[in-house]
């Protein structure tokens, strides 16, 4: 592991060069012998820090480099630079002394402008880690992910069949390579126990195509893949120190796996993830799969492929997509039956980087996008306090208007640098706060770290900060000073008063409504969601799943006879059923939220309507009993039975939107359906069940159809348990044990309450309702100490310091208190109104992504308006009843007192 | 006669770590000897601004390896402790002795020692 490159170049820079290289070396070696192992690598980092900080004190801070030069040219007082720097030492001292009467404020402000370049630095590095820093494969721009869309069908966006597969390696010429791979569960024996393994089969060109070699053993060769599934595995490194505990002897010794003997030829390195893995789910094994013609899967429908191509040195991503469009095209015309016109069928490529980071794109660009906002609120907010400052100093005589811009200056150039020191360990803490949180929900999340490039960006995002607080204000007070018209005794148009100031104050105020609207639709949204019914009842059910093994050569597994499968499930569920606290038992292949299952289907006798593209529907294999767990209503007919078995017509249950969709007008029992492409079985449909939300609380439930596990069963199915404890998952080592008693090679995975499913399709949602309302509520205090100080600044010119004219107190304080009042809203006004009409805009973008978010949403937009006017007459109130300090002082000072 | 030497509290655990350490004495070593036997946390710029103070009295002197592919390519700067620091060290001692004897602390004394 490096030691941070960025310490390093600021020793060789500042360091002198008679210690620097025996201090390099002596850091370098204990970084690396001892540092990382005694610490762990963020603390090696920051003890590494501390060395060289700790050096570079000792013999030479940047300033002391910087001081002779710097007194020189300002001793001599001669040229521009000179002058500058004469200027700027002036402006030091005058500032130093200032910040230090009035601490308070000094604290404040630091705090605002940390908090904004810490957000800014937390979500570029995110941004960065998750969207922009490259995949750890070689040349990751030119990898691309191939397949058909086809509407509807399979539950990912594109897939490939065999068949396809072969069509697209043969007459896609800009890709150099193409991978197929196919993800499945398998089990493991490991020390007589049954271990779930996530495995992908692939063809034997994946990793050289990916441009990675195993770290030990060697890489799959064609021979590999002779039959249908080779008998040889390359294992993660995980799984090596899992099942052969890191041994290197592991290579050349056999696992097995689905009652086959697997032989290991070799291991992963540690930090290779398989691309699109989940981190919850990683890959642990890779066996060569052939899928050459004749191979068990080679039909033209089963599209359970996923392909991975490289595009061939000068080609592009355009001319790959004009390649497969197309072939597209053509299969179209040699297949009509599998790509009916107007299907919306098309072959796509779509780059790896997109395909890994998916949903998670559009939430870390909003994220940042907030970030944003919060960064200008914090340095409008300061360099209109410093505005303040100036002004007052300038009004009450205290300095001249050269001196007076000069500690503005100077003012604004400690608390932006202050504020850039203090914002690293908070971008630092940000960053590992929400990598921490949301590494399950967000891919490549969990690989993120504030890193050199991350302090390079802070550094960069303080220099703008800098000018916002340096320049920015002098320029406003020293234009502003221009415009005065002193007239002693009366109401002066200072700053305060005029529209540009009122507008400048209210920006921020605008920012923050944005942001606390967006977050308040999210919110909203989530809540709707939440109350919508999903169509069963999750509360009180527990799911796990299991798999029945099957070999490489299916036919010499012990569950190859669809009667013993069905056998094996009723013994399961018979089990399962005498746990106390059972109250009923079913299984299913594809659990609602969690799996999909797109199949195309036909309507026997029913005319073909090639217009309307090809139907489809999520296809599910369930127990009667299913539904009773589930508690999924019978509308019409009957449901699932018993007795419908292998020696029974084939029939299917539909649900309401199957029906409303194909049947509006006929009555579908009685109907029969050609399930899975054109050469499917027939099934009969008995019964109309209730919807259920397959994919999401937030999508709307797609036409389904359910046979019985006792007419079509599969190897892979879930349990779904309704019990009356909870949690639901007490039960789950009752239930292990159960199907253990049935057979112990069959390993349970995969447990978790149903409830969690449901929560889950949300969670991206609900991640970024927290980050803009963490935002949004960060923004509110800012933007609150913002107008707090406008209007403080405004009643103390208008009515004189402390009011304490010869009118009596209560008076005076009354008329303090309208002043007050009226200049609050004098911001509040343009500010909420620039703010709606920003946030009108900003739901629009979210509205992109979560389309059913009520971007309108009166009641949001409401409370929003009444939350900062409410802020804005809260901040007006408090400015009065504070008062202004002794002497004159420091209205807003008073802002950080408790 | 020379002008006796004395060594403040951190010279005197610097040098006394260089003595220690014998042939092994670099600053990471020594950073790591005050850290562990001392239990004293220091960072390597201070170690490093002492041992060059030392050697610029001439108490101790120090020469460069030759670049070391382990260290990056860096060479390591090894130091010894001369009779001059070695009589220093002495001298240090025995004034501290001196001001030690007769002195007597309560329990705080023995709890710390």
């Amino acid at each position: 592991m490096r030691p941070p490159s960025l310490a390093d170049w600021l020793l060789i820079l500042l360091a002198p060069r008679r210690i620097r290289d025996a201090v390099l070396g002596d850091l370098r070696e204990e970084y690396s012998r001892y540092a990382v192992a005694e610490r762990g690598p963020t603390r090696a980092r920051l003890w590494y820090w501390k060395q060289v900080l700790g050096v570079l004190s000792h013999y030479r801070s940047p300033l002391r480099v910087l001081a002779p030069w710097a007194h020189e040219c300002v001793a001599r007082q001669t040229g521009l630079l000179a002058r500058a720097l004469a200027a700027g030492a002036v402006a030091l001292r005058l500032s130093r002394g200032s910040l230090r009467r009035d601490r308070a404020f000094a604290a404040v402000a630091v705090l605002m402008l940390a908090v904004g370049i810490g957000s800014g630095a937390t979500a570029f590095t995110l941004v960065r880690g998750v969207l922009v820093q490259s995949l750890p494969y070689e040349n990751p721009e030119r990898l691309v992910e191939v397949g058909g869309r086809l509407p509807g069908v399979l539950g990912r966006d594109v897939a490939a069949s065999p068949p396809e597969y072969r069509d697209y390696l043969l007459r896609a010429t800009s890709l150099e390579d193409l991978a197929a791979t196919l993800s499945l569960g398998a089990t493991a024996i490991h020390r007589g126990r049954a271990v779930p393994v996530q495995a992908v089969l692939t063809t034997p060109n994946l990793f050289s195509l990916l441009g990675v070699s195993p770290a030990m053993g060697r890489d799959f060769e064609t021979g590999d893949a002779s039959g249908a599934v080779g008998d040889v595995a390359i294992i993660s490194y995980d799984a090596w120190l899992e099942f052969f505990s890191g041994e290197p002897r592991a290579l050349g010794r056999t696992l097995r796996v689905d009652g086959d003997q697997v032989t290991v030829i070799g291991v992963m390195g540690r930090d290779f993830r398989h691309p699109g893995a989940s981190e919850e789910r990683p890959v642990q094994l890779w066996m060569p799969m052939s899928v050459a013609e004749g191979t068990p899967l080679d039909r033209r429908g089963a599209r359970v492929l996923t392909a991975l191509g490289r595009i061939r040195d000068g080609s592009s991503l355009s001319d790959t997509r004009a390649q497969l469009g197309g072939v597209a095209r053509e299969l179209q015309r040699s297949h009509p039956e599998y790509y009916p016109p107007n299907s919306g069928w098309d072959v796509v490529a779509i780059p790896l980087t997109r395909v890994v980071v998916g949903a998670a794109r559009a939430t870390l660009l909003l994220f940042a996008g907030a970030a944003g906002l919060v960064l200008l609120v914090a340095c409008a907010v300061v360099a209109n306090l410093l505005v303040s400052r100036g002004a007052r100093s300038l009004r009450s005589g205290e300095r001249g208007r050269r001196t007076a811009g000069l500690l503005v200056a100077g003012e604004g150039f400690v608390l932006a640098a202050a504020g850039a020191v203090l914002a690293l360990p908070l971008a630092w803490l940000g960053t590992e706060l929400t990598t921490h949180a949301a590494a399950g929900e967000v891919p490549r999340l969990a690989g993120v770290h504030f890193d050199d490039v991350a302090v390079w960006y802070t550094a960069g995002a303080s220099l703008l900060v800098l000018v916002a607080c340096a320049v920015a204000p002098v320029a406003r007070l020293l234009v502003a000073e221009r415009s005065r018209i002193p007239r002693c005794g009366t109401a002066a148009p200072w700053p305060s008063r005029d529209r540009l100031h009122n507008a400048l104050a209210g920006g921020p105020l605008a920012a923050a409504l944005i942001l606390c609207i967006a977050a308040g639709l999210m919110a909203r949204s989530l809540q709707r969601l939440a109350d919508v019914h999903p169509g069963f009842e999750s509360d009180g059910v527990l799911t796990l799943k299991s798999r029945l093994p099957v070999p490489n050569d299916p036919r010499t597994g012990r569950y190859f006879e669809p009667g013993r499968r069905i056998a094996f499930f009723d013994r399961a569920l018979e089990e399962m059923r005498a746990i106390p606290n059972v109250v009923a038992a079913g299984v299913v292949s594809h659990l609602p939220m969690r799996e999909r299952n797109g199949w195309t289907f036909g309507i026997v006798g029913a005319e073909c309507r090639p217009r309307e593209g090809l139907p489809t529907l999520e296809f599910r294999v369930a127990s009667p009993s299913y539904f009773e767990v589930m508690r999924i209503g019978l509308l019409r007919g009957r449901h699932l039975a018993e007795s419908d078995d292998r020696r029974n017509r084939y029939v299917v249950t539909v649900n309401q939107a199957l029906v409303a969709r194909h049947f509006p007008d006929r009555d579908p029992i009685g109907q029969r359906l050609v399930l899975g492409g054109p050469d499917g079985r027939v099934a009969e449909i008995v019964g109309v069940v209730e919807d259920v939300r397959d994919s999401s609380l937030d999508a709307d439930p797609r036409p389904t159809a359910y046979a019985s596990y006792r007419q079509n069963v599969g190897a892979e199915m879930t349990f779904v348990l309704r019990t009356g404890t909870r949690p639901e998952e007490s039960i789950a080592a009752a239930a292990a044990d159960a199907l253990g008693r049935v057979d112990d090679d069959v390993p349970v995975f995969a447990v978790e309450a149903m409830r969690d499913v449901v929560t889950r399709t949300l969670a991206q949602r609900r991640l970024l309702t927290r980050l803009l309302a963490l935002l949004g509520a960060l923004a509110v205090v800012l933007s609150g100490a913002g107008v707090r100080s406008a209007v403080a600044a405004a009643v103390e010119e208008e009515c004189g310091v402390g009011g304490a004219h010869s009118a009596p107190v209560p008076d005076a304080r009354r008329g303090r208190l309208a002043t007050a009042l009226r200049y609050g809203m004098r911001i509040a006004i343009p500010g909420v109104g620039m703010g709606m009409l920003g946030a009108a805009g900003g739901a629009g973008l979210l509205a992109r992504s979560w389309p059913e978010i009520g971007w309108l949403d009166p009641v949001v937009y409401g409370a929003g308006a009444g939350l900062f006017f409410g802020v804005a007459i809260a901040a007006a109130l408090v400015s009065v009843s504070a008062g202004p300090r002794h002497g004159g002082a420091d209205l807003v000072g008073q802002l950080a007192s408790p | 006669m020379p002008k006796r030497e004395y060594l403040g509290e951190f010279e005197q655990l610097v040098v006394l770590a260089l003595l220690r350490l014998g042939a092994n004495a670099y600053g990471m070593t020594v950073r790591r000897e005050l850290e562990q036997t001392a239990k004293r946390p220091v960072t390597l710029g201070a170690v490093y601004a002492t041992l060059d103070r030392l050697e610029e009295k001439g108490l101790v002197s120090s020469w460069h390896t030759d670049p070391d592919p382990s260290r990056g390519g860096h060479p390591r700067r090894y130091f010894k402790v001369e009779p001059a620091g070695e009589q220093a060290l002495a001298t240090s001692r025995e004034m501290m002795q001196r001001m030690w004897d007769g002195v007597a602390l309560g329990d705080v004394g023995e709890a710390a020692s």
